[in-house]
């Protein structure tokens, strides 16, 4: 049977051509969405993309190729005979092929070029798309060289396309191949900041699975819940899998050994996982260990024993949480009073001298010494008013995250003054230097901090994202700044900037 | 580099002379006196010391330093208080949380690397 190619062709063309000129503005000039389609992908839809008629016409008539190459293997019955028919079938999903076959096989050149041949999936994506591909490729290598490495590296970075998730992807995806899994984790989880215009599905699932196989891999199962969770991430059978995994492992009774076992019969690669299932399925569901509280101090103990008593137990713990040393603090604040100052006074007699304030005070600075380090960067679990032996310790990390944090913007915004350029990657980098520090101020402070930190961003951000929209024609990168003002704005009821940043972020991509 | 306060709560001279913070000008000299010569003499009791961080090895260095830290009226004060646990009592150690059941494997088994080290 022949297939009917230029009738399906013409129909198309025209249908095409018709949903073309209804996207024009009444008065006959195009969207502005759609002239900078080279820009990123999400400058355009669909119907506004001139290059569409094009790509169809090609699709279709790659598989009217492949219809005739295959029906000539067959009639000819030669093995050979279905080489054209392979190869217009490759044309025709050249970015399944390279996710299926050259990925797995760590084949990244390979896997590059069938990127770069997809005329659907990646078309607009370049060479995002195909270097997320080879990246991907290379991860699966145990030792990737660093020839190959820089390679691809290269095409991300000498192009001159606006950065979109895809590139972010292949970045981070490249930080692992090098073995820096902590630089991975960062650029991988930063694709979320992406509008899903310029990171879509294919992208950003390939970053969650990679940050939820990376957790289980480190048995932190509370990230792998999380990450499934989040709904910046779509969802996928791999996905559900190791959420309903994390769900075992942090002691939910849900689901039962029956629904993981659904779960796995759903998700891939069912053969290499079954075994790590079954061992999941063995173990009796059982409560995460929660931070166990401080030992109690033998009785008979005076204050300033029972206090030493607790902050050795304290530096005992390898992961000390905010409201323990909160209340080691305490528990020295009340042992450091004056029933301490008045034995200390006696003793001074005692012994011919001594200098009771004296001696308080240098304790008093070894504790702040010791117990500022020891809290956590997130204080949570914390009420009231915080001692003074640990205020300093805050305060002194507080106006270092805020000093930094200002520094960092000043610089930034110097730079867009003196229209300093760094490479694409390398603004994205700052900006999510930017929020990493921004986010610790915040975790350290209460709303008040927090309105404080948003001050410092507020208006040079914007600023800079504009810059970036305006003149570096970076708008992935400007669109995401924007969308996080807003959201932070939207958070701390600052209206102005709320609606600043939306109409910022509601530009075209 | 300045000790800080486990270093300090370790070292106490208190500790290093095996006396407790209420000890008189002379019981520290006696003490010191006979740690010495009992150092001098290799006697296995005196090699180390207790302090609720542990044992510690104990040196005719430590001892005459410990010494002339707690004939200062002033220092001794501030040992006193850091003494003021007994070094017989020591402090239960973290309890160990069950293992974490790590799947080095996953990134291998779901196409996104090579088999973590376990």
């Amino acid at each position: 049977m022949v297939f009917p190619v230029g009738a399906v062709v013409a129909v198309v063309v025209i249908a095409l051509r018709a949903a073309s000129a209804a996207s024009k503005n009444k008065d006959g000039t195009p969207t502005p969405a759609a002239a900078p389609v080279p820009v990123s992908r999400g400058s355009s839809s669909f119907a506004q993309d001139t290059g569409a008629a094009g790509t169809l016409l090609y699709q279709l008539l790659l598989l009217g190729g492949v219809s005739a190459g295959l029906g000539l293997g067959v009639a000819l019955g030669n093995p050979l005979a279905f080489g054209p028919g392979a190869l217009a079938l490759y044309l025709l999903f050249p970015a399944w092929t390279g996710r299926v076959v050259f990925v797995p096989l760590g084949l990244a050149r390979l896997a590059y070029l069938s990127g770069w041949l997809s005329r659907v999936a990646w078309r607009r994506d370049k060479p995002g798309g195909p270097a997320l591909l080879a990246a991907w490729a290379l991860v699966h290598q145990a030792r990737p060289s660093a020839a190959s490495i820089a390679w691809v590296e290269g095409k991300l970075t000498s192009s001159k396309r606006a950065v979109q998730g895809s590139g972010v992807v292949a970045f981070g995806l490249l930080e692992a191949a090098k073995g820096n899994l902590e630089g991975a984790r960062a650029w991988l989880q930063s694709v979320a900041l992406f509008d899903p215009r310029v990171a879509p599905t294919q992208v950003r699932r390939v970053a969650a699975e990679w940050l939820a196989t990376d957790a289980a891999a480190t048995g932190d199962w509370p990230r792998v819940k999380a990450l499934t969770r989040d709904r910046a991430w779509p969802p996928s059978a791999t996905l559900t899998l190791l959420g309903a995994l994390a769900d075992r492992l942090n002691g939910e009774p849900l689901p039962t050994n029956a629904g993981l076992t659904l779960w796995w019969l759903f998700a891939p690669r069912r053969l290499w996982s079954r075994r790590f299932v079954n061992e999941v399925s063995a173990r009796a569901p059982q409560k995460r260990a929660r931070e166990q509280g401080l030992p109690s101090p033998p009785q008979g103990l005076d204050g300033p024993a029972r206090a030493t008593f607790l902050t050795l137990a304290l530096q005992a713990r390898p992961r000390p949480t905010a409201s323990a040393v909160v209340a080691v603090a305490r528990t020295w604040e009340a042992a450091l009073g004056d029933d301490l100052r008045a034995q200390l006074h006696a003793r001074a007699q005692l012994n011919g001298g001594g200098e009771p304030e004296d001696a308080m005070h240098e304790v008093r600075t070894l504790l702040e010494q010791a117990l500022g380090p020891l809290l956590p960067a997130k204080l949570e679990g914390v009420s009231g008013e915080l001692p003074p032996l640990v205020e300093a310790a805050v305060v002194a990390r507080k106006d270092a995250l805020f000093a930094d944090l200002e520094e960092r913007m000043n610089r930034m915004d110097a730079r867009k003054l003196d229209q300093r350029e760094l490479p694409a990657f390398e603004e994205w980098r700052e900006v999510m230097t930017l929020r990493r520090v921004y986010l610790e101020s915040c975790a350290l402070g209460s709303e008040g901090d927090r309105s404080l930190a948003f001050s410092i961003l507020r208006d040079k951000l914007v600023n800079y994202g504009a810059w970036l929209y305006n003149q570096r024609l970076e708008r992935p990168i400007a669109n995401a700044v924007f969308r996080l003002l807003e959201a932070e704005a939207v958070a701390l009821g600052d209206d102005e900037s709320a609606r600043l940043n939306k109409k910022n972020a509601g530009c075209d991509l | 580099m300045v000790p800080g306060l486990f270093e300090r709560i370790a070292q106490n001279p208190f500790y290093v002379l095996g006396l407790a913070p209420t000890a008189s000008r002379t019981e520290l000299e006696r003490e010191g006196s006979k740690l010495l010569s009992m150092l001098q003499l290799g006697f296995k009791d005196a090699l180390t010391y207790r302090s609720p961080l542990g044992e510690h090895p104990r040196t005719e260095e430590a001892v005459r330093a410990a010494m002339a830290e707690l004939r200062d009226p002033k220092r001794r004060l501030v040992h006193e208080l850091l003494a003021a646990l007994p070094a017989s009592q020591t402090v239960p150690a973290a309890p160990q949380a069950a293992p974490e059941l790590k799947w080095p494997r996953a990134p291998r088994v779901f196409g996104y690397g090579p088999k973590r080290e376990g």
